[in-house]
């Protein structure tokens, strides 16, 4: 049976990526303050209109209200019925990786992830969004977290795209997941996971040699491995069970890393449990982690930071709202 | 109701009916203290029970299985004369469901059952369902929607403005996550990785209700080091608070990403 539209949906209401929260570094490669970004794509051919006072307006940060917390509020009036020139607007800001000098760290970041959200939302599947998407990852220039963020948007945004975009939706992150090198290799790893399970048509490749791929590479960014281990687990790939152990068991391995592998370990060895390995003095922290007690152990080893390890400067709410 | 009047009724399961057989316009249509003295009054609910009373009397029969019953009624004179009649009673039973829980602003799905014939669902004014829902009888999946964190309710009568056949509650409830709660850096540990905390705290704790949140960035991962992390009732406090530490290895540039659903057993109640 069709499905009846809710008010709610109309008014664009159930956002369905949160992205909110600390960044871990404010770099926002690219152009320099100020430049506009980089050329605009064949396919964003539209006229610009001038801006009209409007939520699109303020959005991009060219209404009166420039503030992080203003802009956040006009992204979430914005509704499910965009014009197209008003679409077209949110598609420059989005390409544009200008650092803008007035927001703190990482909040444009959560500014366009929002705008994505809002895209996604549409009553209408926006035109080009999935070149958008595409774009966003590919683009060098741009900064690595809104790459990483337009992967993230592929796995919502595959359901809802054209049948004939959906191969290039895949292929992208078929294409991020062997960057090996880019912690952005988990996230798309994560996003082929989704667009697998959420989707019964959709045509996922070998996505466990993958997942193996970079669980076995020394070489893979920490993330990208990490999610690799996190995913054997999740996904039970019992083939996996010897690497783990080895992940685990290794004492210079970095303690994340054998975190994410005794937690997959309770999954797909749950009869073996973490190999009971004795801890080994020395500078290297992952040598305290006592392997035998578990990954609570592990947890508790990290927790133990030294005094005044602990980052004052940095304890405070990175943005949002407090509760 | 006089059974030789030949009405038809509608009742639900566990209703009682009240029958006399007396001829109508005899007595008005109303046992009568003046009536012919001596005369009796048989009455047969079949399949379910058979009364023989004296002519004036009452029978007060329960009706506690749904289905299509007949009632014969016959009316004995003194003189040995008799009339005879019969009504149908339609006995109705419904069970719309448990009780639902809906995220306010997020549809969910209800499977609604099939409607017994002349049943009419009516839902709160401000509530996602409007009558048009009754010309569905044959059951469908419908959008349920609450517009508030509050209790909002279905009901299903015996026709319009009848008695009520059934009933369900839908309890509304709201969610705040990262975006209310905010995302704290709690700590720095030696080999570089954060910590992070954020809050999740739903408007109302329902012991069927839980909370999935699945990481969607590379790297980051919950403080057991997995990808999924599932609140039930039990996973708040008193003030319906649960924090949530996130790990963010050395090296991760965005946050801790992740999306937030809520089920009520395998319906899903909306995604955050």
């Amino acid at each position: 049976m069709k499905r009846r539209p809710s008010l709610f949906s109309l008014l664009g209401v159930g956002l369905s990526l949160v992205c909110a929260g600390p960044f871990g570094s404010s770099r926002c490669g690219g152009a320099s303050p100020g430049t506009g970004g980089e050329d605009a794509p064949p396919w964003l051919s539209l006229e610009l209109p001038a801006l009209p006072a409007t939520w699109v307006a303020t959005a991009v940060g060219r209404g009166l209200a420039r503030d992080f917390e203003s802009r956040l509020e006009a992204i979430h009036q914005l509704g499910c019925h965009l014009a197209a020139s008003d679409i077209a607007v949110l598609y420059r800001y989005l390409l544009d990786p200008a650092y803008e000098p007035w927001l703190q760290p990482g909040q444009s970041y959560a500014l366009k992830n929002d705008i994505l959200n809002a895209l996604r939302a549409q009553s209408l599947p926006p035109p080009e969004l999935t070149h958008l998407l595409v774009a966003l990852y590919r683009s060098t220039g741009q900064p690595v977290v809104m790459r990483d963020y337009a992967l993230q948007h592929i796995a919502p945004w595959y359901a809802r795209a054209g049948a004939g975009e959906r191969a290039e939706l895949v292929a992208t992150l078929e294409a991020a997941s062997r960057e090996h090198a880019q912690g952005y290799a988990g996230t798309a790893l994560i996003a082929l996971v989704r667009v697998q399970n959420e989707n019964a048509t959709a045509c996922v490749g070998s996505l466990t040699n993958r997942i193996l791929e970079i669980l076995r590479d020394d070489a893979a960014s920490l993330c990208a491995r990490i999610t690799a281990v996190q995913l054997c687990g999740l996904l039970n790939l019992t083939n996996t069970l010897v690497d783990l152990r080895g992940l685990a068991a290794g004492p210079r391995r970095p303690p994340t890393l054998r975190l994410a592998a005794m937690a997959s370990l309770r999954t797909v060895g749950p009869t073996a449990g973490p190999p009971p390995v004795q801890p080994r003095p020395g500078p290297d922290v992952s040598e305290a982690i006592p392997l035998h007690g578990g990954a609570e152990a592990v947890t508790a080893a990290l927790a133990a930071a030294p005094p005044g390890a602990a980052i004052s400067d940095r304890s405070a709410p990175i943005q949002r709202k407090t509760l | 109701m006089n059974v030789l009047e030949g009405r038809q009724a509608a009742v639900r399961a566990g209703d009682t009916l009240c029958f006399v057989a007396f001829p109508p316009g005899e007595t008005g249509g109303l046992p009568d203290p003046g009536m012919p003295a001596g005369g009796t009054a048989n009455i047969d609910v079949i399949g379910a029970g058979h009364y023989s009373i004296p002519a004036g009397g009452r029978v007060f029969h329960r009706f506690d299985k749904a289905g299509a019953f007949v009632v014969r009624g016959e009316y004995r004179r003194p003189d040995g004369t008799s009339e005879t009649g019969s009504m149908g009673v339609k006995v109705s039973e419904l069970r719309l469901g448990g009780d639902l829980a809906a995220w306010e602003g997020k549809p969910r799905a209800w499977h609604c059952p099939r409607l017994p014939d002349g049943v009419v669902l009516e839902a709160d004014p401000c509530f996602g369902l409007d009558g048009s829902l009754a010309a569905r009888p044959g059951g469908a999946t419908y959008d349920l929607l609450v517009d508030a964190a509050e209790d909002r309710f279905i009901l299903a009568r015996l026709g319009s403005h009848g008695p009520v056949l059934a009933s369900m509650a839908v309890h509304g409830l709201n969610i705040a996550g990262v975006s209310e709660s905010g995302a704290y850096y709690t700590g720095e540990y030696p080999d570089g990785s954060r910590l992070v905390q954020t809050a999740v705290a739903p408007s109302r704790i329902l012991n069927d209700v839980r909370i999935e949140m699945q990481i969607i960035v590379g790297g980051v991962m919950f403080d057991d080091g997995t990808l999924v992390r599932v609140l039930r009732a039990g996973d708040f406090d008193d003030t319906r608070l649960a924090r949530v530490n996130f790990i963010m290895p050395p090296g991760a540039l965005t946050s801790n990403c992740h999306v937030m659903r809520a089920y009520q057993d395998l319906a899903c109640l909306g995604e955050y």
